[in-house]
């Protein structure tokens, strides 16, 4: 082995590099003021999210093990700026509740050991990659959703992540062990040529993809997200709702999309199905709720269905569509988050309810919270409409009508909840409103990348066309 | 060619500009939003008339024509391989006389509004209301494809929606707003539709290809028909049907005259110099496919131009407010200009027309935005907008009173003022196209010449009244744009218009002929000598002609009852007729449809939420049952 | 392999677990009686709440010691290479036992290692 392949693992050496400092920092600093990891924290991180994205390099190591690419490094990417988004807007909160209670690094420390998972995750070469990656991914979200310990919600979410967690990672092994066992290898590029495309391959497939569609919360694998979302923390809501997605969506984009051709039809018949599942149940869900949290939760969930329309076509667009509704659901849902964790933190309320006449004392806020919902909702011209339009262009090149169809139904119906929230907001007038809230300047600067993000995707169509270009080789 | 990228800035400075006061027109006092605004334009106007000395002195290519230079292509949205929408910067003689009229009229307009707006409420709002302007007017000007025009004309009628209701807290200027906006927009919805059948026979937007003189692009709708006339022509009369709501043609002309609600500055900017004459551009944008689709969509241009020239001057000639007679002498230029365009041909002599329209929309620019301002500057003084409050003012504002008059001089077409040249190369073509239509021109001259010396002698002659304060000539902010804007409509004239502009690129020669010439002048003149002989002295000549001319008088001075017919169509039609029964079937069919899915939908997840129990056994059930699910649906039902 | 494989497997796995549950309940002698059904069947009765919550200590003694097995399981093996590996191995595996023993001092400056 060469030292300079190492460089091949960037983005995995400089987060550990970050981790360790920041470990190191916590210990220097036993005993004394904690909340100056914060600022050394956002600023490594930073400096990290920044230099990853430069020299996309493509190779191997350790045999197979590991890979990269050009679009395997935008993925990481990707998951760096929603990371830097979610510690940004943390901060006040990591300030404010975890430095009196002495935890402050190890939130961060954390979430970056489960984004070090996600990097092995979208860079294996090999099934059992996959599967350390993905231990590593969930098992310190487990740790960060019970983090406020004092409160019974967020162990219950806690307890309730992890065990179902566990019941996920159990089927996917047993999954993988399948596959192992019909074709011989764990090596993903060797899995497809063994493959014969008989039944007990398609067995192991569904039993690993069960797994996967755990993390990305698709219907039936879902029950957990609403509770884990209203108990844990806002920004491990965030974190789930957006970066642990996001990473499953793209090792299954990698795994079904590279590597899996004579499961084709098996999969993107699962996937439609469970498309129409998802979309309409965590729709239907979403309409009842009150609690924000949940409603964010259900409607996270509805958004995986219209993430899974972008795999009914393994071609080029179907790939450059999924990324892009990851980059453009990235900002819009991180945004929204934001909102809700503000005044969480400084009133407590997460209520529609207790948001009615927010535009009268907190206009700036209601109006980043218009805009994220909007594009979520997919309104023209911010990015969310883009987002899907790419989706639906996918789903109608591909020739699935009846599921463009009942998707764009989905789509009113996610508009009657979003706009409930709009309507609470500005058409609302209540006796008692919400206090003028003064969000940290952290947070401040989160929600505005979020906002410049919405609204600059929506008008950059060259961003489309670049990921559109990677997407040439997987 | 290279070395435009710059004028992409002509276009964004003005939106920042736009960002930056109005984010912070509450916290930054109102001057200095003032000055930002008028900054920003200022830098525009040096951009402009450095891009027009580039282009125009550059030496001219091999074929002799003038090139199209597209700087700066951006690519927005992508539907399709070939149909594509790009933003970008188009650069060919019209658009930089364009680019000149929009940023000299424009910063005139902001220099003149540091001291007319001086101490309103809401002088940062109306800055950045301006900039906003500016940016859409930009770019529509510079674009370089239909759906670009279509975004920024978009955009235009927002700002000028905006302005007009700048005084939003007086019902009639809320009103005005209102029906300026809708009025235009429902001539936008013919645009959009012609937008989309050219585009959809022609597969781009872009106007390079759709000017191809090979007529390569446009070859399909050309040959297919619908009713009678072809694809295309159905498409240009629709894209025409936008140009004339924005453009005021008679019969959509009934949102310009209340639009003199908004502040006189903006009424000079955007409803006599630079938004009204959009629909004239548009026209002259896509001239070639207008000439190419035959002569059908010409004609309808041709005659809407004159309909409109003689019917707004007639109407003109009875108006009490000033600013009104500006606004029917507004329309009635820009019908001019109209007809000039329909009557034109291509290339060479047979141009004459369309460089006749462009030179006249430039001189019009010049004397008409002066006009306004000196009204404004004479509003300013009276406080007043009426007529009948003003008198003998030629001693009271020395400085408006010559301004106005060489204002005045130049819309009747007086030589060696600007306004002369270009309406005698109207009348030129005209003649060699329809003597009918030349009839008709020839007699607006006269009419225009009449009305806006009734206005001119009745304001700053006859008789005194008896004003409240003396009246006083306006600072110096104000009356230097007078000063500028009254210099380049005595110059403007001798501009060698056709060298620069014309229907095929190439460089023409124009010779005025001198027989037309003077006809003109000379029913010129005869109007000014008649209203002179009628208002230069209070007489009560005037009321016995109007009395003598009894029920025309009246109808022209209830500006034709359009706006009552247009009322009574709408009440006793749209509403009675067609609104009722279409409210009752959306409200009982349709929602009623909608209210069931709702309700529908609202009942199946109240009876699903049982699956979501807060068990975290059930959840692992369901994990468990959903994966077993899979396998029976994939493995045993579907046999994979 | 076509279905049939995935029925016997079903069939097996079930039969498997619920084969093994059954035999035990035929199997296995059963008999009842109240003092069967207490916490304990013999000495005194217990006292207070039986859900008592133990000591957090213990599992971090757990995990620290898991902690250090795993890296004697990677260490072994490594030892038993080392010739071979050279240079490349021996830096390898001093950072890996650098990031542990940071671990480590980590939870000792978290007080984990002090037994209250």
């Amino acid at each position: 082995m060469n030292w300079d392949d190492l460089l091949l693992m960037r983005h995995e050496l400089q987060l550990l590099a970050v981790i360790l400092i920041v470990t190191c920092a916590e210990i220097y600093l036993s005993g004394r003021d904690k909340s100056r990891i914060i600022p050394l924290s956002l600023a490594l991180f930073g400096i990290h999210m920044a230099a990853g994205w430069l020299w996309p390099v493509e190779g191997e190591l350790f045999g197979g093990m590991y890979r990269t690419n050009g679009l395997i490094h935008l993925m990481k990417s990707i998951l760096d700026v929603g990371v830097f988004i979610v510690i940004l807007q943390a901060g006040g909160w990591a300030r404010k509740q975890l430095a009196p209670e002495n935890r402050v690094s190890e939130f961060f420390l954390l979430i970056w050991s489960s984004l070090l998972g996600m990097y092995y995750m979208v860079s294996a070469g090999d099934l059992l990659m996959v599967f350390l990656g993905l231990e590593l991914s969930t098992l310190p979200v487990a740790a960060l959703a019970a983090y406020e310990v004092l409160k019974m919600r967020s162990a219950e979410a806690g307890i309730k992540f992890i065990l179902t967690a566990g019941l996920a990672s159990a089927v996917t092994l047993m999954g993988i062990s399948l596959l192992y066992g019909s074709t011989g290898t764990f090596v993903l590029a060797d899995l497809g040529k063994q493959m014969q495309g008989n039944s007990l391959e398609a067995l192991g497939f569904i039993f690993f993809f069960a797994g996967v569609a755990f993390k990305i919360s698709l219907v039936p694998f879902h029950f957990w997200t609403p509770d884990v979302y209203e108990g844990a923390p806002v920004s491990v809501a965030a974190y789930l709702s957006v970066i642990s997605k996001g990473a499953a969506v793209f090792i299954l984009m990698i795994l079904l999309m590279g590597f899996a051709p004579l499961l084709t039809d098996l999969w993107v018949n699962v996937l439609y199905l469970l498309a129409i599942l998802t979309m309409t149940i965590g729709n239907l869900f979403a309409l009842r709720q009150r609690n924000l949290k949940r409603l964010l939760a259900y409607s996270a969930v509805a958004q995986a269905g219209f993430i899974m329309l972008g795999f009914m076509s393994s071609q080029q667009d179907g790939k450059a569509s999924i990324i892009y509704f990851m980059l453009v659901y990235l900002f819009s849902n991180l945004a929204a988050f934001g909102v809700v964790q503000t005044i969480e933190m400084h009133t407590g309320k997460e209520d529609i309810g207790d948001y009615e006449g927010l535009y009268r004392t907190n206009p700036r806020l209601s109006l980043v919270m218009l805009l994220a919902l909007f594009s979520l909702a997919g309104i023209p011209p911010l990015a969310g409409f883009f987002g899907k339009f790419f989706l639906f262009m996918t789903v109608a090149s591909a020739g699935y009508y009846l599921l463009l169809t009942i998707a764009v139904i989905n789509t009113v119906i996610s508009l009657y909840y979003y706009l409930l929230i709009v309507r609470a907001m500005f058409l609302r007038k209540s006796d008692n409103p919400l206090p003028l809230v003064t969000s940290d300047g952290w947070m401040r600067a989160g929600l505005v990348i979020c906002v410049a993000g919405i609204v600059a995707l929506g008008v950059a169509s060259g961003v489309y066309d670049a990921i559109y270009a990677l997407c040439a080789h997987l | 060619m290279e070395g435009y990228a710059y004028t992409i800035w002509i276009i964004l400075l003005p939106f920042l500009v736009f960002l930056v006061t109005g984010v912070l027109s509450l916290r930054i006092r109102p001057q200095l939003a003032g000055w930002i605004g008028t900054a920003g334009i200022l830098v525009t106007l040096v951009l402009s008339l450095l891009t027009a000395w580039n282009y125009f002195s550059a030496a001219l290519p091999a074929d002799g024509g003038w090139p199209t230079v597209i700087p700066v292509n951006y690519t927005w949205l992508r539907f399709s391989d070939t149909l594509v929408v790009h933003m970008g910067v188009l650069l060919d003689p019209i658009s930089i006389m364009m680019l000149l009229v929009v940023s000299i009229v424009s910063s005139m307009v902001h220099i003149y509004s540091l001291g007319y707006m001086k101490d309103e409420p809401g002088f940062a709002r109306y800055f950045a209301f301006l900039s906003l302007f500016s940016f859409s007017m930009y770019g529509l000007v510079l674009a370089t494809n239909l759906f670009q025009i279509y975004f920024f004309w978009e955009l235009v009628g927002v700002s000028s929606y905006l302005l007009i209701g700048f005084y939003y807290d007086r019902p009639s200027a809320v009103a005005a707003a209102k029906k300026a906006f809708i009025v235009t927009r429902f001539a936008d919805f013919g645009f959009l539709v012609g937008i989309l059948l050219l585009s959809w026979y022609s597969g781009t937007f872009d106007f390079l290809a759709l000017n191809n003189p090979d007529g390569a692009a446009i070859a399909g709708a050309a040959s297919a028909t619908f009713m009678g006339a072809s694809v295309l022509t159905w498409a240009l009369v629709l894209i025409f049907m936008g140009g004339a709501g924005k453009s005021a043609m008679f019969p959509l002309h009934i949102w310009l005259p209340d639009a003199m609600e908004g502040p006189t500055p903006v009424s000079a900017l955007i409803h006599a110099a630079t938004m009204v004459v959009a629909g004239v551009y548009l026209v002259a944008r896509l001239f070639p496919v207008y000439h190419m689709s035959g002569g059908a969509a010409l004609e309808v241009v041709a005659w809407t131009g004159a309909i409109t020239a003689l019917f707004a001057a007639l109407i003109a000639i009875t108006q009490e407010d000033i600013k009104r007679v500006l606004a029917y002498s507004t329309m009635s230029q820009i019908g001019y200009m109209m007809l000039s365009l329909g009557v034109s041909g291509y290339g060479g002599e047979e141009g004459l027309g369309y460089t006749a329209s462009m030179f006249h929309l430039f001189t019009h620019a010049m004397f008409k935005a002066l006009l306004f301002l000196g009204a404004g500057a004479v509003i300013h003084a009276v406080h007043s907008n009426v007529m009948g409050d003003m008198g003998g003012l030629r001693k009271y504002l020395p400085i408006t009173h010559a301004a106005f008059l060489v204002a005045c001089l130049a819309i009747a077409g007086i030589p060696p003022l600007s306004g002369f040249f270009s309406k005698d190369e109207i009348l030129a073509a005209a003649l060699h196209h329809n003597p009918a239509i030349y009839g008709i021109a020839l007699l607006v001259a006269g009419l225009t010449a009449l009305y806006m010396f009734r206005l001119y002698f009745r304001v700053f002659w006859g008789e005194e009244k008896a004003y409240a304060h003396k009246p006083h000539e306006a600072p110096l902010v104000m009356w230097g744009p007078l000063m500028v804007l009254a210099a380049l409509s005595v110059v403007g004239g001798f501009i060698p218009f056709g060298h620069y502009v014309s229907s095929d690129r190439q460089v023409m020669a124009m010779h005025p002929e001198m027989s037309i010439a003077v006809t003109a002048s000379v029913v010129s003149i005869a109007g000014i000598l008649l209203a002179m002989w009628l208002y230069r002295r209070p007489s009560a000549l005037p009321a016995q002609i109007a009395g003598s001319l009894g029920s025309l008088y009246q109808s022209a001075k209830n500006k034709f009852y359009i706006d009552e017919i247009y009322m009574g169509v709408t009440k006793k039609i749209l509403f009675a007729g067609i609104a009722t029964p279409v409210a009752w079937f959306d409200r009982h069919i349709v929602d009623g449809t909608m209210n069931a899915i709702a309700n529908l939908t609202a009942r199946i997840s109240s009876v699903i939420k049982g699956l979501q129990s807060g068990h975290v056994q059930q959840y692992a059930v369901g994990f468990v049952v959903g994966v077993l699910g899979l396998v029976v649906i994939f493995i045993y039902w579907l046999k994979f | 392999m076509g279905t049939e494989a995935i029925i016997v497997f079903f069939i097996a796995a079930v039969v498997l677990v619920g084969g093994g549950m059954i035999a035990s309940k035929l199997l296995a002698p059963t008999s009842t009686n109240p003092q069967k059904l207490e916490p304990y069947e013999c000495g005194i009765p217990t006292q207070g709440p039986t859900h008592v919550q133990f000591k957090v200590g213990y599992y971090l003694f757990a995990i620290l010691f898991l902690l250090f097995d795993v890296e004697m399981i990677f260490l072994v093996p490594w030892a038993v290479v080392m010739k071979n590996i050279g240079l490349t191995g021996l830096i390898s595996a001093i950072i890996f036992i650098l990031i542990l023993g940071l671990g480590l001092l980590y939870a000792w400056k978290k007080k984990a290692l002090i037994w209250e």
